[in-house]
């Protein structure tokens, strides 16, 4: 009985990993053509950091994306902290780019959701990007999520939630999780008012290796073209 | 009073060292903001490290009027006891040296009224020397430099931070900064005045404030948590730098500093107090000296 | 004007004034004679309230000090020694600061009349750092009369002055009690000072009255005391005892001849000498207080 369990399992498994190793590259194709739709956008929104060392308020920003592959993001007047990572929010790009080996990784959920995973691997070795991991809506075509490996700046995630402007594959909403190093004045500079309650207040549990830049957009303007200087 | 207070003030506006204190604020934020204007990118880039790895930062914004007259102030109000004992550590001691202390007090002014007025004047020079120094450090700064959102750079026990406060949020705190200022210098003036009723020159008691204030920064810069428990909270040098309190804004559960907030405004009121403890007690023991005291220069 | 009983000072260990009593009476000028370092300084101080007694009581103008002690001051004017002043401030300017701490608040002209007073109107406007000591000391005086005070004193107000300066301030002492009914208390070291302006003196040594009383009477004529040197001491002490002359002897030794006797009867001394045929050598007279006085000081 155990042993006939067994084996069904592994069959339906097998069943499973033909049918995703079929689709694959159509799923690929068919998040490309959907990305495709899109020439160029504009989308304003706010932009929240979140460094264990980093005390700065939120702020208002728009993005500017044009394709193949430009992005930038602009703030307002203020003095803003724009995490560098930024230009690899530009996933389409990567989903884009034919110089990757795609591999089938199989399924994960994402908020109960079923979604499949697709690595990256490039093809070139010069390339910064060792690997990236890319969790895809096969429903609805949209990437939900990716993880990705850098030579230089280490792993950095995003996670993507979808709302308004779900049609065109754009999201409400884009966390970006990036390695950050330990931030260290030498003591003894800055001569601080020290109250008395640093040692209280050290949070524990913080994860200091850990950034995180949340882009809420509440507007895109998709395909009314974008000037070249917002790319300066 | 009044009239006794108007020939004080009148003293030491006819004295020449009293603009040496003047030159020297003008000399050290020139010199500043020359350097800034110069390369103030250098000193972004020390005080920023690796945050440039992953964060761009416009360097120019940061370097603002604001940013300028914390850092000036950050230097400034370390050398600015000097100063002010430059002014108040003469104010009896200098009369004594001068000869002019016993026909003062063979004058009809109790010893008392002549003490106060020696302490208002030199609260008075202080008062003016700090607007001399919000003057230069922050309307120069911010007609050279501009204004903009402020990066305050702290270390906070074992941990470094960077704050940052946007620009509509940051008068308000200098303001609060420069008046605790005022309250940190005016220990530093009662010190002075209260040495100053035990000597007979006027380099004794400047110097010896200045030795004070020198050995008391040195002890509670030493960061042993033995001295930082058990010594720190009672040496007043502690309480001097309680200003910047002002630019420790407070922040939400997610790290987003609030406009108009303090991180700690129990801290600051404390250290006011304290403060102003110490210029009630260093008065009363100066007062009560002075009044007991044979004047034989 | 000024009563003073068993006033008592020490720093520390060493008395500085050991039950001191005198009295000042209104329009007196009132000489404080004692050698440095015999406790003037010191007592008009605590005249001043500028240093506290140990123990004893100071009266002025019938109150005591300590009680009503602004009520006091508001009447005194006072030079202590060598007054140095504000330098870096005019003659004028510091005129003014003081006649501005009595409550006075002068015009320029009355402040100059002030200045001219002690002959220093031409240099008003000069700072003080240019002054030579005795400048100094006239503008101490000026500060110390400006607010017209009852009571002035005045501790040692000629050291470091020209002998004009000297006279010009003995003849303001004097004027001031005469003509302006002033009651004076100066102090100095020199005798001679104090004879030719005080109509009262106290001599202090050491903390403590040696004497107290009239110039007039302490420094009676009649107490000159005469020292003679002759070609033969021997010969002309037999001629004087010989005559009239022998009531006014008091010592003979290797020094001399000593007499006490009136300063006026000198020139007739000498008439007799020469004509008795005696070559006099020299002939000294002064005061018994003044040996008094030199004996005071050479103690020290």
């Amino acid at each position: 009985m155990l042993k006939k369990s067994i084996s069904l399992i592994f069959f339906l498994n097998m069943i499973i990993a033909y049918a995703h190793a079929q689709t694959i590259d159509k799923l690929m194709s068919e998040v490309r053509k959907k990305m495709a739709l899109i020439k160029d956008y504009q989308a304003t929104g706010t932009m929240k950091t979140s460094v264990s060392f980093l005390k700065i308020p939120a702020e208002p920003m728009t993005m500017y994306y044009k394709a193949p592959d430009k992005l930038s993001i602009k703030t307002s007047n203020g003095l803003s902290f724009v995490p560098k990572g930024a230009v690899n929010l530009n996933i389409n790009k990567l989903i884009a780019d034919k110089t990757f080996t795609v591999i089938d990784a199989g399924t994960d959920r994402i908020a109960g959701k079923m979604v499949r995973l697709v690595k990256l691997l490039p093809l070139d070795d010069k390339n910064e990007i060792i690997l990236s991991t890319v969790y895809i809506d096969p429903v609805e075509k949209l990437i939900l999520k990716s993880r990705t490996t850098t030579k230089q700046n280490g792993t950095f995630e995003l996670e993507m939630s979808y709302g308004k402007y779900v049609n065109w594959g754009l999201p409400d909403k884009i966390v970006f999780i990036f390695n950050t190093k330990d931030y260290k004045l030498p003591k003894g500079i800055t001569f601080d008012f020290d109250d008395g309650t640093a040692k209280s207040a050290a949070q524990a549990g913080v994860d200091k290796s850990k950034g995180q830049a949340e882009l809420t957009f509440s507007q895109y303007v998709v395909n009314k073209g974008v000037e070249e200087k917002f790319f300066k | 009073m009044w009239s006794l207070l108007q020939i004080e003030l009148y003293k030491i506006s006819r004295r020449p060292r009293t603009y040496i204190a003047f030159a020297a604020i003008a000399a050290i934020v020139l010199i500043f903001q020359v350097a800034f204007k110069a390369d103030g990118q250098s000193y972004m880039n020390l005080m920023l490290q690796n945050v440039q790895d992953n964060f761009e930062i416009d360097r120019n914004k940061a370097i603002n009027g604001y940013f300028m007259c914390y850092i000036i102030l950050n230097t400034l109000l370390v050398q600015v006891p000097i100063l002010v004992a430059l002014v108040a550590g003469d104010a009896i001691s200098g009369e004594a040296n001068m000869g002019t202390l016993r026909l003062m007090l063979c004058k009809p002014i109790s010893r008392t009224q002549v003490l106060m007025v020696k302490f208002l004047a030199s609260f008075i020079f202080t008062i003016i020397l700090l607007l001399w120094m919000a003057f230069m450090a922050l309307f120069l700064s911010m007609l050279i430099f501009g204004t903009n959102d402020m990066l305050i750079f702290r270390v906070k026990g074992d941990e470094s931070q960077i704050l940052q406060i946007t620009a509509d949020d940051i008068l308000w705190r200098y303001i609060a900064a420069f008046l605790y200022a005022a309250v940190a210098l005016t220990v530093i003036a009662a010190l002075s005045i209260l040495l100053s009723v035990f000597a007979e020159n006027s380099i004794g008691p400047i110097v010896a404030t200045v030795c004070i204030v020198i050995f008391f920064t040195i002890v509670s810069n030493i960061n042993v948590p033995v001295i930082d428990r058990n010594v720190k909270p009672w040496l007043f040098t502690s309480y001097l730098v309680g200003w910047k309190g002002f630019f420790y804004i407070g922040t939400n559960a997610d790290g987003q500093p609030l406009k108009g907030s303090l991180e700690n405004w129990e801290s600051i009121r404390n250290s006011l107090n304290i403060l102003i403890a110490h210029i009630i007690v260093f008065l009363g023991i100066a007062i009560v000296v002075f009044k007991r005291k044979d004047i034989l220069s | 004007m000024i009563k003073v009983e068993h006033l008592h000072k020490t720093f520390g260990d060493f008395t500085a004034v050991n039950d001191l009593s005198f009295s000042v009476n209104p329009g007196d000028v009132y000489g404080f004679l004692g050698q440095n370092g015999a406790g003037k300084s010191t007592t008009i101080r605590m005249l001043l309230s500028l240093i506290h007694p140990s123990s004893g009581i100071i009266e002025i103008a019938g109150k005591n000090l300590t009680d009503n002690r602004k009520e006091i001051l508001s009447k005194v004017g006072a030079m202590i020694e060598r007054p140095d002043l504000y330098k870096y401030l005019s003659a004028l300017d510091n005129l003014k600061l003081f006649a501005k701490m009595s409550g006075l608040h002068l015009s320029k002209q009355a402040l100059i009349n002030q200045l001219e007073r002690v002959g220093l109107a031409d240099r008003a406007d000069s700072k003080v750092k240019t002054f030579s000591q005795g400048m100094k000391q006239r503008l101490g005086l000026a500060i110390a009369l400006v607010h017209d005070p009852e009571l002035i004193i005045l501790d040692e107000p000629t050291n470091g002055m020209d002998p004009q300066g000297i006279a010009d301030i003995r003849e303001l002492i004097v004027s001031l009690s005469k003509e302006a009914g002033k009651t004076v208390l100066v102090s100095s070291h020199l005798l001679s000072e104090i004879e030719l302006m005080a109509n009262r003196m106290i001599i202090i040594h050491k903390g403590k009255k040696m004497v107290e009383g009239e110039v007039s009477q302490l420094l009676n004529p009649e107490q000159t005391s005469v020292r003679l040197t002759t070609g033969n001491d021997l010969i002309a002490m037999k001629v004087l005892s010989a005559s009239q002359w022998s009531v006014y002897m008091e010592s003979q030794d290797a020094e001399g001849i000593g007499l006490t006797m009136n300063k006026k009867l000198i020139p007739e001394l000498v008439r007799f000498l020469t004509a008795s045929q005696i070559d006099i050598l020299s002939l000294q007279h002064r005061h018994s207080l003044e040996d008094y006085f030199l004996k005071l000081t050479q103690n020290l």
